[in-house]
């Protein structure tokens, strides 16, 4: 039987530790989440020399091991807690060449934890470009550790890096500092108290509030002979010992680390001037939006119609082999299509999360916080509120849980409010299909109407968060104060690798998050309506025979009189007819308000509900796409989607608060009923009356 | 036919338990050990 061994990968926010981890496990990692919280735990098996398998967690990214976030608190808990199942048989440290410095504060408080320790050096091939030079020798000595020199860029060092991890029980685990040396008088009582500790363990407890084993601050208490200090001495004590260590590793660095500043090449700042300039800034950033939002339609129309043909095709094969009857109509009719209206938006998600990737991963999206900062203090925002709007772009959900760093409480609730405004990849399949059918296919200046219309939609989302944004800051009397420090990290061509396994994972999540809602909400959608009460449902063949009599209509029309009978008078027709004159003034007929109302559990849900309803009793092989276009309003005449109705829906849509998930996300960070509900009466309230007016004013 | 009509019910079955636990019920998760009374900071 293999061994296998923990290893848990421990470093600053952009350092490329999740590159090290997707070197070391490539696609053998599941992503996952704590127990009991949302802090995303990411996870990964790697094969080591001699038979040895090791069991590798990348953990959240921390500064140091004094924690103000949750991400960071799960670090340190893993560290503290021997009977954690994943508590690490060695702990890789993960550093930058160019901020080894600032690096190795980390990397020293773990060692003094004495777990075995390596030390890797990662974008080794940017030193000489810098002008750096390290004396590895030395600074192994000095630190009492292992260090591998690793480039995941060129794919360098990985194999030494698996050599070190497999021999990890040669490492030294002497700590860098004694822990005593902070306050002497007071660590000899600590180590009274506690005979049988490590003493930095004990200290962290002291600091951080968090427990290992039996020992927590509690068990301070109970020890008559040992106090615990004021709070305001405990950080005095703290900063003492992040001057100690500074001073140890300045130290070091000062023989280990040579920077010839005459052959470093700063394009950083160069680029810098010009990509956070208050007016080039903001052009080059609207530039590249631009270009995303046409790649993302140029780019995904041959695959998207391949899969809206090849899913009609499949309908309609399934049907001429499979048995009649209910379950096959089920499968035809119901779940096809429905799954159908979401396989569509594979290409075009795709490509979206890839340009977002890639602006991630060039370091690009630090120089958009930066630069949003800016307009957002105008609005009562900070900085740190652009990252929750930005995520927001993918899903609100992990948005409004990444506003749990933002320190004033004021703020947090103002963001985790208007979050949910910005455009949501939930809505991307919506604003698609709908764009599709009534905006014309013409260009201006090589952009074509749709992109811009999409583009527009993106910038309606975020004004609106940002006007609510500042609404909010006028009306709630909450007293804050609030800073912002955002960490420029260095330019670098993105790896493909990284690129696509960000693209996958996020497609795949989306793909799989809402398929199964889809799914069932179609089998559910297509038992409504193919069932009914009444004579009107059951004898719906007699009653449109007679109906038409001497209409003289071919079978084939005939047929789908009856169809369309059936389906009004099903449960769904019948539900859907009820809430008919709420929705008749925005334009819409009982088949959307069915769609809106069931796609309150979440919006992409709409375009599966129309291809399901659009298709139970249909015999014709046609994509979703036609079918909506084909639709008739049975009032007016003419296409049911048209420019009024269309631009209701998108802008009812881009406002309303259909997310079932958001709103309990909501909840629990609020820890109150009050604010999802608020957020749930006023978005969806604004939505229908701008759809309302949209429509009147169109018409 | 009659399979056919067990199997559709059976399905729906599985849909509304799925839609109605993924929906309706959340279960209540057990609160990590550091973040008991103070709910981590999160209000």
């Amino acid at each position: 039987m293999s061994k296998q061994i923990n290893v848990a990968l421990i470093g600053n926010p952009n350092t490329g530790k999740t590159s090290v981890f997707n070197a070391l496990t490539g696609l053998n990692q599941k992503v996952g989440n704590y127990p009991g919280i949302t802090v995303e735990k990411k996870e990964g098996i790697c094969k080591l020399p001699r038979g040895v398998k090791a069991h590798i967690i990348d953990l959240p990214g921390t500064y140091s091991l004094n924690a103000s976030s949750l991400d960071e608190n799960v670090v340190i808990e893993l560290l503290l807690n021997k009977n954690d199942k994943d508590f690490p048989d060695v702990a890789v440290v993960v550093s930058d060449v160019e901020n080894l410095k600032r690096n190795l504060l980390l990397f020293t408080q773990i060692k003094d934890l004495e777990i075995p320790t390596i030390l890797v050096i990662n974008m080794s091939d940017r030193m000489a470009y810098k002008g750096i030079s390290l004396n590895i020798d030395f600074l192994e000595q000095k630190l009492e550790t292992k260090i591998a020199l690793v480039s995941t860029r060129k794919n360098k060092g990985i194999n030494e890096l698996k050599d070190l991890i497999a021999n990890f029980k040669n490492l030294n685990t002497k700590p860098c500092l004694q822990a005593s040396e902070i306050d002497k008088a007071y660590f000899d009582g600590l180590r009274k108290a506690f005979p049988n500790q490590l003493l930095y363990k004990l200290w962290l407890v002291i600091t951080q509030d968090v427990n290992f084993g039996k020992v927590d601050r509690n068990t301070y208490e109970s020890v008559a002979d040992f106090k615990i200090k004021s709070k305001s001495d405990l950080k005095r004590l703290q900063q003492r010992e992040t001057i100690k260590r500074y001073q140890f590793i300045n130290e070091i660095l000062k023989e280990g680390q040579t920077i010839d500043l005459k052959t470093a090449k700063d394009l950083r700042i160069k680029l810098d001037r010009i990509l956070t300039h208050k007016v080039w800034g903001y052009l080059i950033f609207g530039i590249i939006l631009l270009t995303i939002f046409q790649a993302i339609y140029d780019w995904a129309e041959v695959p998207m119609d391949f899969i809206d043909s090849t899913f009609a095709s499949l309908s309609e094969w399934a049907k001429s082999v499979l048995p009649e009857g209910p379950f096959s109509s089920l499968i035809t009719e119901g779940i096809i299509p429905g799954l159908g209206g979401i396989v569509i938006f594979i290409p075009q998600i795709a490509f979206l999360f890839l340009f977002i990737s890639i602006l991630e991963e060039s370091g690009y999206m630090s120089r958009v916080v930066f630069l949003m900062d800016r307009i957002m203090r105008k609005f009562g925002l900070s900085g740190k509120s652009v990252v929750p709007l930005i995520s927001g772009t993918a899903c609100a959900i992990p948005a409004i849980m990444a506003t749990r760093n933002i320190e004033s409480w004021k703020e947090r609730l103002i963001t985790i409010l208007v979050t949910p405004f910005t455009t949501c990849s939930a809505r991307l399949p919506v604003y698609l299909i709908i764009i599709a059918l009534v905006i014309p296919e013409g260009r201006f200046i090589g952009l074509s109407y749709q992109a811009l219309t999409l583009m527009l939609l993106y910038l309606i989302g975020f004004a609106t968060a940002v006007g609510s944004a500042y609404l909010l800051n006028k009306i709630l009397k909450i007293k804050s104060k609030s800073f912002f420090v955002i960490e420029m990290p260095n330019y670098k061509l993105p790896l493909p690798r990284n690129v696509a396994l960000t693209v996958v994972e996020k497609t795949k999540a989306f793909v799989f998050g809402a398929g199964k809602i889809i799914l069932a909400i179609s089998i559910v959608l297509w038992f409504l309506a193919s069932y009914g009460p009444g004579e009107a449902f059951n004898n719906a063949e007699t009653i449109v025979t007679e109906q038409y009599a001497t209409a003289n209509l071919s079978e084939a029309e005939l047929q789908q009189k009856i169809a369309s009978h059936k389906l009004e008078h099903s449960f769904i027709g019948i539900t859907g007819r009820a809430i008919e004159p709420a929705i008749q003034p925005l334009g819409y007929d009982w088949k959307i308000g069915i769609a809106i109302v069931s796609s309150f559990a979440a919006r992409e849900v709409f375009v599966g509900t129309l291809a399901t309803i659009y298709s139970v009793g249909s015999d014709e092989e046609d994509t979703i796409k036609n079918r909506m276009a084909g639709e008739v309003n049975p009032i007016l005449g003419g296409p049911l989607f048209n420019l009024a109705s269309g631009i209701s829906l998108l802008l009812f849509y881009a406002f309303a608060m259909q997310c079932m998930s958001t709103l309990a996300i909501v909840k629990r960070e609020t820890n109150s009923w009050k604010w999802p509900f608020l957020q749930l009466v006023i978005m969806s309230g604004f939505a229908y009356i701008v759809a309302l007016a949209a429509y009147q004013l169109l018409k | 036919m009659f399979i056919q009509n067990i199997l559709a019910f059976l399905a729906l079955a599985i849909a509304v338990l799925f839609l109605f636990k993924t929906f309706i019920w959340w279960p209540r998760k057990k609160a990590s050990n550091s973040c008991d009374d103070t709910n981590c900071g999160c209000h």
